[in-house]
């Protein structure tokens, strides 16, 4: 055997393997699981009269962003989905979503509907400052449809 | 990276001239970690803390229909908000004002208590959100919790279903 020889190092490819597995399984994973609820950037109305979202009621909050897309549409986004405003389309509508999910934590009892079946949950809505209201209407009049009438609106509180 | 690394003049542990003896795949774990280390420091964000406006949407108010039940006990106030060059003009009790206004206005005509109060809004359908929810702002500081919508009508309105 030449000295060349000698010094050919085998690497064991199994483990780095495994490893790397590991990791891609633990990003997908991770990645999905991620429930962003400020993943889209967009710059927020000020309003002096704002809370920390630690003093307010924040069980069962659901959180609809809306979003401008590249077309120039607006679409909501809700636990990183994209959700259709209008009803009708091909995606899933919020409504739909909403009214799902109103049914889903209803089921186990022990949440009381308010006089004209107003539900209690609250909605955190994100709509940037600059959103013309005949988009943010369709929101809102989403909210109400679905008996939502506990909104949080997202603002930039003012520096102090 | 690491495929063939090899220590100079020979292991330290006997190993015949490999740094980790026969595992040379401990560099991949080192890789690896260093890998998921720089993820991590390259996504690290500080946790944001959002403020929020609590408001609630009056009963059966906001939604366009004749059939929705909209009679409560509280007066309502309405508001329009529209544009003019650029600024935002805020129509109430038949006469227009700015912002500032409108919070003198609101605090004047709600002296009894806001919560004998509920708001209505209605706006130009180009209004930019800020403006409505600068409202919003001003119905919360004199301590109005209902505040809805008045949807738009006619052309002006979005469709709500295709």
């Amino acid at each position: 055997m030449s000295a060349k020889e000698d010094n050919t190092v085998e690497v064991d490819m199994v483990p780095l393997i495994d490893i790397i597995s590991l990791l891609l399984m633990f990003l997908v994973m991770v990645g999905d699981m991620a429930k962003s609820t400020s993943s889209v950037q967009m710059k927020l109305p000020r309003a002096d009269q704002a809370k920390n979202d630690k003093d307010v009621n924040t069980k069962n909050r659901i959180v609809v962003q809306l979003k401008k897309t590249a077309t120039g549409q607006y679409k909501a986004i809700v636990e990183n989905r994209e959700y259709e405003l209008v009803q009708g389309g091909n995606n899933s509508s919020l409504i739909k979503y909403l009214q799902e999910q109103i049914t889903q934590r209803t089921a186990g009892g022990g949440v009381t509907l308010g006089p004209q079946g107003e539900v209690p949950f609250p909605v955190k809505l994100r709509i940037p400052e600059d959103a013309p209201m005949r988009e943010a209407e369709r929101v809102m009049m989403t909210l109400a449809q679905a008996k939502l009438v506990n909104v949080h609106y997202a603002v930039e509180a003012p520096k102090n | 990276m690491a495929h063939k690394r090899r220590t100079i003049g020979g292991g330290g542990h006997g190993d015949g001239g490999m740094g980790h003896g026969d595992r040379p795949w401990v560099y991949f774990m080192v890789d690896c970690f260093f890998l998921i280390t720089e993820f991590f420091v390259i996504t690290f964000k500080f946790k944001n803390e959002e403020s929020v406006l609590p408001q609630k949407l009056p009963p059966g108010g906001t939604v366009p229909s004749k059939n929705q039940d909209t009679h409560t006990n509280k007066e309502q106030l309405n508001i329009h908000v529209f544009n003019n060059g650029g600024q935002a003009v805020y129509k109430f009790l038949d006469s227009q004002a700015g912002l500032a206004e409108l919070q003198q206005k609101l605090a004047n005509s709600t002296t009894a208590g806001g919560d004998r109060y509920s708001v209505r809004v209605s706006y130009e359908p180009e209004v930019p959100w800020r403006d409505v929810m600068a409202v919003f702002n001003a119905c919360t500081k004199v301590k109005i919790a209902e505040c809805g919508l008045i949807p738009l009508r006619g052309d002006k309105a979005a469709p709500m279903r295709q």
